[in-house]
C-alpha cells in the first residue's frame, strides 16, 4: 500500500507542476466561453477535477494548456447540451459577414473598456476564434481541433471575427463621440 | 493579412507578403494598424479585472484536488467510482494480492528446500536491478525528451523567429569557448547534404545560417538550412545522457517534428515542419559525418 501513496504523491505533484499553474488561463477562456464568473468557476473547477482523474494519460512532453482547454471545451458542450443549447441556431455567418463590407479604420483613442465591451458584442462563434487565436495564441491547427471545425472555417472565423471586432470599435467610439459632442 | 498577422503563413508566402510590403505603404499602414489593435486587445483581454481568477476560489479548487488526488474514499477506492486513481489504485491491489499469493507459494517451496534460498535471493537482486534499470531509462527518456523540446524551442525562437535573449556567437568563436566541435560543424553538414541532396534540384539543400546560440540556458551549435521550402535546424548540444545505441529517435513537439540522435556525448537533432519521413532522411544523411568530425577533432 506504501506504493500506491507513493506513485499518487508522484502523480500530484507531476500534475501540481504542469496542470495547476495553467488554472488563470484555463479560467480565463472559460470565462469568455459562457460569460459568467460563476459558471466559468464551476467549469473550471470540473476542467481541473477532470484533468486529475486523466492525467496519467497526459504525456509531459506536449502541450498541458491546449490539452486542459480541450478538456474545458469538451465539458462546456456536455453542458450546453445538459442545457439544451446545441441546437445549431444559424446567425447566418453570410449575413453578419456582409453587414461588415469595409475595413473601418480603427479608432485611435481606445479605453480598455471600449475593447472589452466590443468584443461582448461580437458573436460568440467568431469571437470565440479570435479570442483563441489573438488573445490565447493557439495556432489554426489547434483552434480548429478545440472548436472541432475545419482549419478553413477558424481562417473564415477568424478573418470575420476581427473585421466585427473593428466595426464594434469604430461604432461605439463613434457613439461617444458624438455624445460627447452634443 | 490574417494569416501573416498570426504567423500562419509558409515561409515562402512569407517572404512574398514581405517583398509587397517593402513596396505598399498603404498595406504597411494597415498591416501596422492591425497588429496593433491585436496586440492591444490582447494585453486588455488578458489583464481585464473580470477574467482574473479569484485566488480564494483557486486556493479552494488546489485544496480539494489535492484531497482526491492523496486521500481517495477506500469505498471508491473499491467500487472504482470517481477517484482520481481508481484504476491504478485496484490494478496495484489486484497486483499486490498475486504478489502476496505469489511469494506465499515460494516461501512455502522455500521452507520445504533451503538450498534454493540462494536462488531466491539472486533473483530478487535482479529484479532490483531491474527496477534500478528502469527507472534509469525513464529519467534517460525524460531528460532526453527535454532536450528535444528545447531544441524545438531554440528552432522555433532562433531559426523561425528571432526572440532570442542572448545575441548568437560564430561557431569559430564557439569552438574556443565552447569546445572544438564547433569548428567547421556547418561545413561537414553541408558537405555531407550536397552529397545527396543538390541546391539545382527541387529537393535542394541550402545553408542560411550557422551560429551558436543559447536557448533555456541550453548552448546548441545551431545550422540553419531550407529543404523543400521549409526551414531545418540541425541542432548539436552537449550531453552527459548515456547513449548505448546509434539509434535515431523521432518525437512530435509542439508541432514539429524532431528528430534526435547521439554522437559521443552530444545530441543531435534535426527539427522542422518537414514530415518525420524527411527529418529521419536528413538525420540519417548527416548522422555519419558528424560521427566523423566527432572524431577528428576528438570529441
Amino acid at each position: 500500500m506504501f506504493g500506491i501513496g507513493r506513485e499518487r504523491e508522484k502523480e500530484w505533484a507531476a500534475f501540481e507542476t504542469e496542470a495547476l499553474p495553467l488554472m488563470p488561463d484555463v479560467f480565463r477562456v472559460a470565462h469568455w466561453l459562457v460569460r459568467d464568473r460563476e459558471t466559468a468557476e464551476d467549469l473550471t473547477q470540473e476542467t481541473f477535477v477532470q484533468a486529475l482523474k486523466s492525467f496519467h494519460r497526459y504525456s509531459p512532453d506536449t502541450n498541458c494548456r491546449a490539452w486542459l482547454i480541450t478538456i474545458l471545451y469538451r465539458l462546456n458542450g456536455k453542458r450546453r447540451m445538459k442545457l439544451g443549447q446545441l441546437k445549431l441556431v444559424e446567425d447566418a455567418e453570410e449575413q453578419i459577414a456582409q453587414t461588415v463590407a469595409f475595413e473601418p479604420p480603427i479608432p485611435h483613442s481606445l479605453s480598455d473598456e471600449d475593447i472589452l465591451r466590443a468584443i461582448k458584442r461580437v458573436p460568440p462563434k467568431f469571437a470565440q476564434v479570435v479570442l483563441l487565436t489573438d488573445v490565447e495564441e493557439f495556432s489554426y491547427k489547434e483552434a480548429a481541433d478545440l472548436l472541432q471545425v475545419p482549419i478553413g472555417t477558424v481562417m473564415s472565423r477568424l478573418h470575420r471575427g476581427r473585421r466585427l471586432l473593428r466595426q464594434e470599435l469604430t461604432d461605439y467610439s463613434g457613439k461617444t463621440r458624438i455624445a460627447a459632442e452634443g | 493579412m490574417d494569416s501573416y498577422i498570426s504567423d500562419e503563413l509558409l515561409i515562402e508566402t512569407n517572404h512574398e507578403v514581405l517583398r509587397h510590403l517593402e513596396n505598399c505603404s498603404d498595406c504597411r499602414d494597415e498591416l501596422a494598424e492591425r497588429r496593433n489593435l491585436k496586440l492591444r486587445f490582447r494585453h486588455t483581454v488578458k489583464s481585464a479585472a473580470e477574467t482574473q481568477l479569484n485566488p480564494v476560489f483557486a486556493k479552494h479548487v488546489t485544496t480539494d484536488l489535492r484531497d482526491i488526488a492523496l486521500r481517495p474514499s477506500l469505498w471508491e477506492t473499491v467500487t472504482g467510482g470517481s477517484d482520481v486513481f481508481s484504476s491504478r489504485v485496484m490494478a496495484f491491489g489486484f497486483a499486490s494480492i498475486i504478489i502476496l499469493a505469489l511469494s506465499g507459494i515460494v516461501w512455502l517451496n522455500l521452507r520445504n528446500s533451503p538450498s534454493k534460498i540462494q536462488e531466491a535471493r539472486q533473483t530478487n537482486n535482479s529484479q532490483i536491478s531491474d527496477r534500478a534499470e528502469s527507472e534509469i531509462a525513464h529519467a534517460v527518456r525524460v531528460s532526453w525528451n527535454d532536450m528535444t523540446s528545447q531544441a524545438v524551442g531554440d528552432h522555433k525562437n532562433c531559426a523561425v523567429e528571432f526572440h532570442l535573449k542572448e545575441n548568437p556567437i560564430s561557431l569559430d568563436e564557439a569552438a574556443v569557448s565552447h569546445g572544438s566541435f564547433n569548428k567547421d560543424l556547418d561545413k561537414t553538414v553541408v558537405a555531407a547534404l550536397k552529397k545527396v541532396f543538390t541546391r539545382s534540384t527541387p529537393d535542394g539543400v541550402e545553408l542560411l545560417e550557422a551560429h551558436s546560440c543559447l536557448y533555456d540556458g541550453r548552448r546548441f551549435a545551431h545550422i540553419v538550412l531550407r529543404h523543400k521550402g521549409q526551414v531545418v535546424s540541425l541542432l548539436v548540444t552537449d550531453t552527459d545522457l548515456p547513449s548505448d545505441n546509434d539509434d535515431i529517435q523521432s518525437a512530435r513537439v509542439e508541432g514539429v517534428n524532431a528528430t534526435g540522435f547521439h554522437v559521443g556525448h552530444y545530441a543531435v537533432f534535426v527539427v522542422s515542419q518537414l514530415a518525420e519521413a524527411e527529418n529521419v532522411m536528413l538525420a540519417r544523411t548527416i548522422a555519419p559525418a558528424i560521427r566523423l568530425h566527432a572524431e577528428k577533432v576528438g570529441a
